[in-house]
């Protein structure tokens, strides 16, 4: 044989005589496949594993990089437990060592590739030899053309470690003169890098900043402190050198602290390290972490530095001995694979998303504001301001993002220390205070100004209210309102446009027409008693939905990842999303916002939808040259004097249509009415009447009109509500209130 | 995207059929041998050559297959078989349905050597001659329609008489990158034979090998750009030609037009190559050979357009000619269309060349790798 690799020996045998199920339908697919597998031969080892010998014929370019050849030598070897892929070896003894996607051995050769990162339980039942060993020939393909190694992947090679170290996110602040390492869990393997001292620690940690690598540095796997002493520096001091001087300067301090004495030294070393050895900056750190196998007390014993008093009660230096390099580097260790800690940025990385640091504020963090915001912390989604009063209560346990432990406790309070926490860092900041008591605090009027957008998530109609009016220009933010309706099963997204030429008050009126029009809309508010739950908590009539946490989970999803597409986008939106419980599909409602236009401002403000205008026209074009009309339909905002007026009911059957006068009829009106009320659960009232003047007169109310007005004003005034009466004419349209 | 330009060898056991597609659809076409049957006298079906070309090559307005440039290195069988069944002669605006259904392929442009004229070819080689007659005939009544899609004819060496004529002759010493009309950013070619001498070479011993045409095709990925790779085809030239070629660009300052990425192995790797044959008598290779193939570029490949080449008769292919070319490439980098894929069923050699030099498809099979390279379709367990 070619090679004399132990890994390979063993007597060759014919196909027929291989046992192992695996290593003969490899050795099969290479004989069955002659055209780029060459050369196959079969070797049966003493401990019963098989190899398959072949020389693999790759697509390389005419100067393939990183060494690779067009004829490869490769072993492919499979065990008798048949528990894991079958190891890959690059046998020619020049191969190019420190490649990425090798496995570090404690020889260098033969070279171990890792051609899958699969894992083997996951497609063992679909295992295919042909295309494993067409695996490796892409291994070889695309590493001779650099393209294996993906850009967020490690620079290093993999080798099996002892465990694993959660490196901070912000490593760059660890002092390497000031760390300690505690287990995450007890008798874990896993550790944690923390400034905070922990006495209890079996490891006395130190680290160096070393100096700068070339990707694939790492050749083989590190039995003694030696085998990194090649390859890392530190100012030019090789590792042995520099932990020598280290052991030496630290002697007198272990051996005051005579707990040190029993702990075993923990080393992190910090690597600047360069795809390439042409680049001019590193792409990353690598973390290299390995422990001592013994303690300080056993080094020093064992290598004869110090010694034990005869009383057997202390240690003490021996004369003239010192930590020499020699010594250091025989030392045996452990490596362990350090990992970045979870932060907003891995966040993003592994959730597909571009990272995000944009300051948002979020008024309402209860079932849905909870889950959206827990969505936003996991795939590291901007910083919030988040604005709630209200404490977690039993009853929220059931579609809140916060646990039991959380039980009256601020919900904003717990939320940011949970996400902060779930982070690793500042995620979001709590304000403890009901919105509309602050909204003109001049810190929140700041954040506001600040923020990418107003994400409003208090499902209250009076925060909306409050947000699209109430800070006149002051503040220029976008807002975004989300609310689920009644029954939990649909979710609306109200967004203004990012020059707020589309209002969230406007929307919101869009939105109640919208739920009139669309038939399908038509039960979207309606709130049966099946599904309320009456509670004595703020008032004796408090009701709450019973909403199911799936839905509430479903649309958290949506609502989450709607918002974040909204921000990125510049319109203004209406949208409903509903799920349909029989099939679990969700449907998407969407209507485009249209534009108002202020036709009366003076004590009261009356805006006009233009849409609700157009039909107007319409009706009146069609009627000419005889008026028509109908009832005026839209809201009221007493509070802020502002009516909007964006639906009618025309002219029924019924009415009187001349030349020179309209009088409206009965029939329907009411059903009609009484129905959109009920759609918009009495979002939208009646507001007054419009009719249309023929050609060429003016919008001015004639006598007839101004009898009419006075008696609906009569009528309306006793309820409390204003009066309107619009007339249109050829090209405009005169709007009359009474208060 | 990057550009990329493609070159086939097809397998068609001793003779040669080369298709070049650059990156812009340009299409030359280097000798041709189209057979019919389906299997070779060894048993190995033959690859339908003309199915892939049709394939590969565009469609003119008309919706006619066309390919820009032919050349036709020299008249004999197993360089231009098929040639009458599979490309279009005549006018191009006689092109009738019954061409379009034979798919016959029309040439925008040829070329041939003075060495067509005879009228002693082979079958197919007197079909080239009667189109290539034609186009001479257009050019020399100074006929617009000589320099139309279709008429386009240059012949590359000199005259009988060791003339030229501008417009129609090509000669050693010049590159050539304007094809069918149209200049190329991609494709230039340097034209190293065939000379003077070997044309009268060839027409005293009536040996068209001799004056067969030998070009250095250099291919870009960008206007105006660095040189990615060269290719020598050089027909049945042998190895007094290569002597020449070896001296004139030394002397001319040409070396660099000597240098080669890939190389087609004159003659069907014969030994004429290397020395005069019988090899028997004429073991030793010269030296000009052995310098020429030095001429090579890191990591090229020598290509064996032939039969698979065995330690016995007949040949070519000469199974000595293939030690030296190994001597020079190593035993990977030379390549032998009879065997590539399966030697039962050979399929084209298909290079791809691009910024980083050219490589070699060698996809197993169409299927993809699978498992060992998509993720598991479920995911969340992290």
């Amino acid at each position: 044989m070619k090679y004399s690799y132990k890994e390979i020996q063993g007597s060759i045998v014919d196909v027929n005589e291989l046992d192992v199920a695996r290593a003969k339908s490899i050795a099969l697919a290479a004989l069955n496949n002659p055209a780029y597998i060459l050369n196959p031969v079969f070797v049966k080892r003493i401990d019963g594993a098989e190899v398959i010998l072949v020389t693999l014929d790759i697509e390389v370019y005419q100067n393939p990089l990183n060494g690779v050849e067009e004829q490869e030598d490769i072993a492919i070897i499979c065990h008798p437990e048949d528990d894991s892929f079958p190891e890959v070896y690059a046998l020619r003894n020049n191969f190019q060592l420190g490649l990425p996607h090798t496995n570090l051995r404690i020889e260098d050769y033969p070279v171990c590739l890792c051609v899958t990162e699969q894992l083997f339980q996951e497609v063992k039942h679909r295992f295919n030899p042909f295309e494993f060993i067409e695996s490796i020939r892409q291994w070889l393909t695309l590493t001779s053309q650099d393209k294996l190694h993906a850009i967020d992947q490690p620079l290093e090679p993999f080798f099996v470690s002892k465990g694993g170290i959660i490196v901070p996110s912000n490593k760059d602040n660890i002092d390497v003169n000031n760390f300690y390492i505690t287990p995450v869990a007890p008798n874990s393997n896993l550790f944690r890098i923390q400034k905070e001292k922990n006495a209890d620690s079996a490891y006395f940690c130190f680290g160096f900043h070393a100096d700068e690598q070339v990707s694939g540095f790492i050749r083989r796997e590190p039995q003694v402190i030696k085998d990194l002493a090649d390859f890392i520096f530190i100012k030019g001091i090789d590792l042995s050198t520099a932990l020598s001087n280290c052991f030496n300067n630290l002697a007198q301090f272990f051996l005051e602290e005579k707990e040190l004495l029993q702990k075993k030294v923990a080393i992190c070393c910090g690597i600047p390290v360069k795809r390439y050895s042409k680049d001019i900056e590193p792409e990353r750190t690598e973390e290299l972490f390995f422990v001592t196998k013994k303690t300080v007390r056993e080094i020093a014993m064992e290598s004869n530095v110090w010694e034990e008093t005869l009383d057997k009660k202390s240690i003490v230096p021996l004369l003239g001995k010192h930590f020499t390099k020699e010594i250091i580097e025989k030392i045996g260790i452990e490596t362990y694979t350090t990992m970045i800690d979870f932060n907003r940025l891995t966040a993003a990385i592994y959730n597909n998303e571009i990272p995000n640091k944009d300051k948002f504020t979020l008024i309402g963090v209860g079932a849905l504001g909870s889950q959206v915001l827990s969505l936003y912390a996991r795939t590291g989604y901007g910083e919030w301001n988040i604005i709630d009063h209200d404490l977690l209560l039993p009853h929220n346990l059931a579609r809140h993002a916060l646990g039991r432990d959380s039980i009256g406790f601020s919900k904003v309070e717990k939320l940011a220390e949970q996400l902060n926490f779930l982070v690793g860092e500042e995620f979001c900041t709590p304000i403890k205070s009901d919105f509309i008591k602050v909204h003109s605090d001049e810190n929140v009027i700041s954040f506001l100004k600040e923020s990418k957008a107003i994400i409003d998530i208090s499902t209250s109609i009076a925060v909306g209210r409050l947000l699209a009016r109430d800070y006149a220009d002051k503040i220029s933010t976008r807002r975004i309102s989300a609310f689920l309706n009644p029954t939990g099963k649909d979710l609306v997204i109200l967004a203004e446009d990012e020059k707020r030429r589309h209002r969230l008050d406007f929307l919101e009126m869009e939105y109640y027409r919208f739920l009139y029009k669309n038939e399908n809309l038509h039960d979207h508010l309606i709130f049966n008693d099946d599904f309320k739950i009456r509670l004595n908590r703020n008032s004796c009539r408090e009701i709450s939905s019973r909403i199911n946490q799936t839905d509430i989970s479903m649309l958290s999803s949506i609502c989450a990842k709607s918002i974040r597409k909204i921000v990125e986008h510049r319109d203004a939106s209406i949208a409903v999303w509903r799920i349909n419980d029989s099939d679990c599909t969700i449907q998407q409602y969407t209507t485009a916002p249209t534009k108002w236009e202020k036709v009366y401002s003076n004590e009261w403000k009356i805006y006009l939808n233009n849409q609700l205008l157009d039909e107007m026209r319409s009706l009146r074009t069609q009627k000419l040259p005889k008026e028509t009309g109908g009832v005026l339909l839209g809201s009221i905002d007493m509070e802020r004097k502002i009516i909007y007026i964006y639906d009618t009911i025309a002219a029924p059957e019924d009415s009187d249509e001349t030349t020179s006068s309209f009088e409206r009829g009965i029939e329907g009106v009411l059903e009609e009415y009484n129905k959109y009320r009920t759609i918009t659960d009495n979002q939208i009232q009646y507001l007054g009447e419009w009719h249309s003047h023929p050609k060429g007169c003016s919008t001015n109310p004639s006598e007839l009109d101004k009898k009419l007005f006075a008696y609906l004003a009569d009528k309306l005034l006793r309820q409390g509500y204003p009066t309107i009466m619009g007339i249109l004419g050829d090209n405009n349209c005169g709007f009359t209130i009474s208060f | 995207m990057a550009v990329s330009h493609k070159i086939k060898f097809y397998p068609v056991d001793n003779g040669d059929n080369v298709l070049l597609k650059l990156d812009d659809k340009t299409t030359v076409i280097v000798d041709c041998q189209m057979k019919d049957c389906e299997e070779n006298t060894d048993g190995v079906t033959t690859y339908d050559v003309k199915k892939d070309l049709i394939k590969e090559l565009n469609k003119d307005s008309k919706n006619n297959p066309y390919v820009d440039l032919f050349i036709n290195s020299h008249p004999h069988n197993d360089h231009c078989l098929g040639f009458e069944k599979n490309f279009y002669c005549g006018s191009p605006d006689d092109y009738t349905d019954t061409n379009r259904k034979n798919e016959e392929i029309i040439i925008g442009e040829l070329w041939v050597t003075q060495r067509v004229f005879s009228n002693d070819l082979c079958c197919d080689g007197g079909a080239i001659r009667r189109e290539a007659k034609r186009r001479k005939k257009l050019f020399e009544d100074n006929s617009a329609e000589s320099s139309k899609y279709g008429n386009r004819l240059h012949i590359i060496g000199y005259n009988e008489d060791d003339t030229t004529v501008d417009g129609l002759h090509y000669v050693p010493g010049n590159t050539v990158s304007t094809f069918n009309g149209k200049t190329n950013d991609y494709l230039s070619m340097f034209i190293h034979a065939p000379f003077k001498s070997d044309l009268i070479r060839s027409k005293a011993d009536e040996d068209e090998n001799a004056a067969s045409i030998v070009v250095q095709m250099q291919l870009r990925t960008q206007k105006n750009g660095d040189i990615k790779s060269r290719i020598i085809i050089a027909g049945d030239a042998d190895h007094y030609v290569f002597e020449q070629i070896l001296e004139k660009s030394k002397k001319n300052n040409n070396k660099d037009k000597l240098e080669w990425d890939l190389f087609l192995a004159p003659h069907h790797c014969s030994w004429s190559f290397f020395n005069d044959r019988p090899y028997e008598n004429n073991t030793e290779p010269k030296d000009y050979s052995l310098e020429f193939l030095d001429y090579k570029n890191a990591g090229a490949n020598v290509i064996a357009s032939s039969k698979k080449i065995e330690n016995k008769k007949p040949n070519p292919p000469h199974h000595s000619a293939k030690e030296e070319y190994i001597r020079k490439v190593g035993d990977s980098k030379f390549k032998n269309t009879a065997i590539n894929k399966d030697e039962k069923a050979p399929e084209p050699l298909i290079y791809t060349i691009d910024d980083n030099g050219f490589k070699l498809e060698k996809s197993a099979i169409a299927a993809s790798v699978g498992i060992m390279t998509s993720s598991t379709p479920r995911a969340g367990r992290n």
